[in-house]
């Protein structure tokens, strides 16, 4: 049941009606976690016993941490008088162990499923190919619906609930909805508890603005699914199967098709699950804020795939900068030789963030997938933020040098512009066969240029001039919309163009639907394509 | 929630829906669609007055190609139309027969039985066919059980929507707009008009004799070979349905063609096949590779190519059919109105228009001729595009 599908249009319709209908509006939640199943089941039922697995597991480890804690208090309180600090301390200690080995326990089998599923078969190939051997038996595992964003949302429950930022969900089925909500399965937005679950299970009435909103919202990430991305695919796809042969000209050219694709399809698949969720009440996180406009890495990262980058920082960044270890690390450093001179204390100041923000990226290369080139993307965007915190004096004493004014429009765009060179080479890591392809297409890019041969190579890639004149146009009207987005600070695509008077809103909608109607990649003789982000 | 704000909203949405639909509709109608004169043919029948049309044609391009309703009319006084396309199979005769009589009921019926002779069963289900038939006529539910027999045969059959609403199906093209202007100009200035002046011809310019011909005696051109299975069932489909329909006379007729190989021998000897099950019913069939020299055709100069007559085979062509229809059946009767009258007149006088505007491009003289709209058009868009 693709996005793109009819079977899902009247499935949403369906799920829309009968859950504004639902007699019960207590129980109106049960519609969601019914339609839920039901989706991830006609996605793929065999492997619907690893979601509820991982719903099982952390449901009871969250109710079993929080029984502890509240045992723990209880036992403490009963104790108040008799126990001295020591007593106290040691309780606590005893208590907070006990946690943390159920944390383990449950972080360990789920995250096991996951790296099992996901990268067994790349560490397989790894260790085999290292120890010249076949030592370990390639398998054919089938990886379950979702199964990254699940388990991270799933995960970082847990972890809530074991630092008691959040209240242990009773309701094993109402936790189930939170780890299947169907608009999110398929690539999230990866969901924190607390912003998310109290939605769900609140009753809702239909609202006109919602609606509206909602339907505009969708209709924005269909036009860019249907309208940009399922037509750039085709020529990325045939030029990456081959990239050989083709000029640097062409793979640059594609690369940069590859930014808009990438863009359209993963915010547009975003916007349509965020539309739907919006109809039927709920308010899911936002997941892009115009990345492209980022003035640096660290921006880009603030704005592309939020919910991950959340993620990242509460459950990876934060523990690892604040560890013992880091923190320890950067004290020996300040009290060296080297932290006594000006850069010494610098780099003694930043290590444990910048270490810290190299481990984060190296695990969102991975999360991408069991593959060297999605390390190495990982370890680059590390790197970068890495080096862009470690020499920011520098950089800023060259600023100053230059007299440059940090807020003009010439230094903005700089910024801009460079922020996208560097993501750009990020994307190389996405699209090239492995890392050594990755590596030679920068490198053809650079060296490699052909513009009147590039020329002709453009047009026979699976893309007519016709086909080009519309991602030109579909270019643009992303572009407006952003600006104005950007300028307006709005993230919603309905609430934009509802500051226009009527007519002009309503013909917007018009022009949007017929441009799918009539731009769309759908139809028989078209092979819908994948979220791009649906394999993650 | 106030009345006033409701029913506000609810005519913005209600205005938003007409208008996408009346748009796609427009676009699906006039703009990207399938290009061919097909859909200007069809168009044409449907515009004629109801009960107006003495003689039915069906059959396959043969009979665009190879008759012009004007040129008969003219010459002998009564009214016909061909409800034919390329690649028409038999397996849709029936349907497009029961089609065209909502609309007609007329005195004589003939089929051209080409379409009857397709060897191969994906002929006999082609797709295009099917779409063809279905999205260039008025759509009505008694289709959808014909469309799903057809796309049953089909190893991935496009989704039953297509065929419905045709603008999912092709609206990719609409970068192609620049070769389908004329079409959808054609159609326009013809719904505008109100009839068919051409009555759906379709001709070409250029000769495209691409294979070397070979002789076939009389002798090969008379016996008999087996038809197969499907088209044998669908025959008898085709024959069973007749008696029902009240049509007085029906012809089955075998068009002339010339010859390249065993297969175009073989089709020639399926239709003799066919013309004697059309006979044991009681119908007449005739078969005109045999009545060349009757007719008058020269075997190189009239034909466009081995299966298609040109502009000159195709007036000599409906002299001869015309003449053995009106003599034979006697099917100029109808009465028609003053109105329908004077737009077959019209029809009538523009053949000659045409005929005399097909002279003169064969000869290389592309000239303005006074009177001429929809011919000029036709001819050299159709030209253009078989090239």
């Amino acid at each position: 049941m693709s996005y793109t599908s009819i079977v899902f249009f009247i499935f949403v319709a369906a799920v829309t009606l009968i859950y504004f209908l639902f007699p019960s509006k207590k129980y109106q939640w049960t519609v969601l976690l019914a339609a839920s199943y039901f989706f991830y089941c006609y996605m793929g039922y065999r492997l619907v016993f690893f979601i509820l697995l991982t719903t099982v597991t952390t449901w009871l480890a969250g109710m079993k941490a929080e029984s502890v804690r509240e045992a723990s208090a209880a036992e403490l309180k009963a104790h108040k008088g008799d126990w001295d600090r020591a007593a106290k301390k040691a309780f606590k200690q005893k208590t907070q162990s006990k946690q943390r080995r159920l944390l383990a326990a449950v972080l360990i089998l789920n995250f096991g499923i996951l790296v099992f599923l996901k990268y067994y078969n790349f560490m397989a190939g790894g260790l085999n190919s290292l120890l010249g051997s076949q030592a370990l038996p390639i398998l054919k595992l089938l990886l379950p619906l979702g199964i990254s964003f699940y388990t991270f949302q799933s995960m970082g429950y847990m972890i809530d609930v074991f630092r008691g930022n959040i209240s242990a969900e009773k309701n094993l089925f109402r936790f189930a909805l939170f780890i299947s909500f169907f608009p999110q399965i398929i690539q999230g937005p990866i969901s924190a508890y607390s912003q998310l679950a109290a939605q769900l299970y609140e009753p809702h009435r239909p609202e006109y603005l919602r609606f509206k909103y909602g339907l505009e919202l969708i209709l924005w990430g269909y036009f860019k699914k249907l309208v940009i991305a399922d037509r750039a695919v085709t020529a990325i796809n045939t030029v990456t199967a081959d990239y050989s042969a083709y000029t640097g000209t062409t793979i640059l050219f594609v690369s940069l098709l590859y930014a808009l694709q990438l863009y359209a399809d993963f915010s547009a698949g975003i916007d349509i699950s965020r539309g739907i969720a919006q109809m039927l009440g709920i308010d899911m996180a936002v997941n892009f804020r115009r990345p492209y406009f980022s003035r640096s890495i660290n921006e880009y990262w603030r704005r592309w795939h939020i919910t991950l980058g959340v993620w990242m920082k509460n459950y990876i960044f934060y523990p690892v900068a604040m560890s013992g270890l880091f923190l320890g690390a950067g004290k020996r450093m300040k009290k060296s030789a080297f932290g006594q001179t000006k850069a010494g204390a610098h780099i003694s100041k930043v290590l444990p963030t910048s270490v810290a923000s190299l481990i984060v990226f190296l695990v969102v290369g991975l999360w991408h997938g069991a593959n060297g080139k999605y390390v190495a993307f990982g370890l680059w965007n590390g790197l970068i933020i890495m080096l862009s915190i470690v020499l920011k004096p520098v950089f800023e004493n060259w600023i100053t040098a230059l007299h440059i004014r940090t807020e003009s429009f010439g230094w903005r765009l700089f910024q801009m512009v460079r922020t996208f060179i560097i993501v750009l080479i990020g994307y190389y890591f996405d699209i090239a066969p492995d890392f050594a392809g990755a590596v030679d297409m920068i490198r053809r890019s650079i060296v490699d240029q052909h513009l009147g041969l590039g020329k002709s190579e453009i047009l026979s890639i699976g893309l007519k001039w016709s086909d080009y004149f519309v991602l030109a146009v579909g270019l643009i009207i992303i572009w407006i919309v952003s600006i104005r987005q950007e300028k307006l600070k709005l993230d919603g695509f309905g609430e934009l163009i509802s500051r226009r008077r009527t007519v002009f809103q309503w013909l917007c909608l018009f022009c949007m639907i017929m441009l799918i109607i009539i731009w769309g990649i759908y139809g028989p003789g078209y092979d819908p394509a994948d979220f791009v982000y649906m394999q993650f | 929630m106030n009345m006033k704000i409701i029913v506000s909203r609810a005519l913005k949405i209600l205005s938003l829906l007409l208008a996408v639909v009346l748009a796609s509709g427009l676009i699906q109608a006039y703009g990207i669609r399938n290009f061919h004169p097909n859909l200007t043919r069809f168009d044409g029948f449907y515009l004629e007055e109801k009960n107006s049309l003495d003689v039915l044609v069906m059959g396959a391009s043969e009979v665009y190609e190879g008759y012009a309703a004007g040129q008969a009319y003219g010459e002998f006084g009564f009214t016909s139309y061909p409800i034919a396309f390329d690649s028409n199979p038999v397996s849709l005769w029936k349907a497009e027969l029961k089609d065209a009589l909502k609309y007609q009921h007329p005195k004589v019926l003939l089929v051209e039985v080409n379409g009857a002779t397709y060897t191969r069963e994906e002929e006999i289900y082609k797709d295009a066919s099917i779409r063809t038939f279905i999205e260039d006529t008025p759509f009505s539910l008694d289709k959808i059980g014909l469309l799903r027999d057809f796309t049953a045969h089909e190893k991935e059959p496009d989704p039953l929507y297509s065929y419905i609403f045709p603008l999912t199906k092709y609206h990719s093209r609409w970068d192609e707009i620049n070769a389908m202007r004329w079409g959808c100009l054609d159609r326009l200035a013809m719904h505008r008009r109100g009839y068919s002046l051409l009555k759906g011809i379709y001709q070409h310019i250029e000769q495209n004799m691409n294979r070397k011909l070979i002789d076939v005696t009389n002798e090969e051109l008379m016996s008999e070979a087996p038809l197969p299975e499907v088209n044998r069932r669908c025959l008898d489909e085709f024959l069973d349905y007749l008696p029902q329909t009240g049509i007085e006379h029906v012809l089955f007729v075998r068009y002339p063609h010339r010859y390249a190989g065993k297969t175009d021998v073989a089709r020639a000897q399926m239709s003799n096949t066919v013309g004697k099950l059309a006979m044991e019913r009681g119908y007449d069939f005739l078969n005109m590779d045999l009545c060349m020299d009757e007719i008058g055709l020269d075997p190189v100069a009239d034909f466009n190519n081995k299966e298609h007559l040109n502009g000159t085979g195709m007036k000599k062509m409906t002299h001869f059919l015309g003449n053995y229809i009106q003599e034979k059946y006697q099917a100029g009767e109808s009465q028609l109105s003053e109105r329908a009258r004077k737009n077959w007149d019209e029809s009538a006088r523009y053949i000659d228009l045409f005929y005399t505007y097909y002279d003169l491009l064969q000869e290389g003289l592309d000239t303005d001729l006074k009177g001429l709209k929809e011919t000029r058009k036709v001819i050299n868009i159709l030209t253009k595009y078989n090239q």
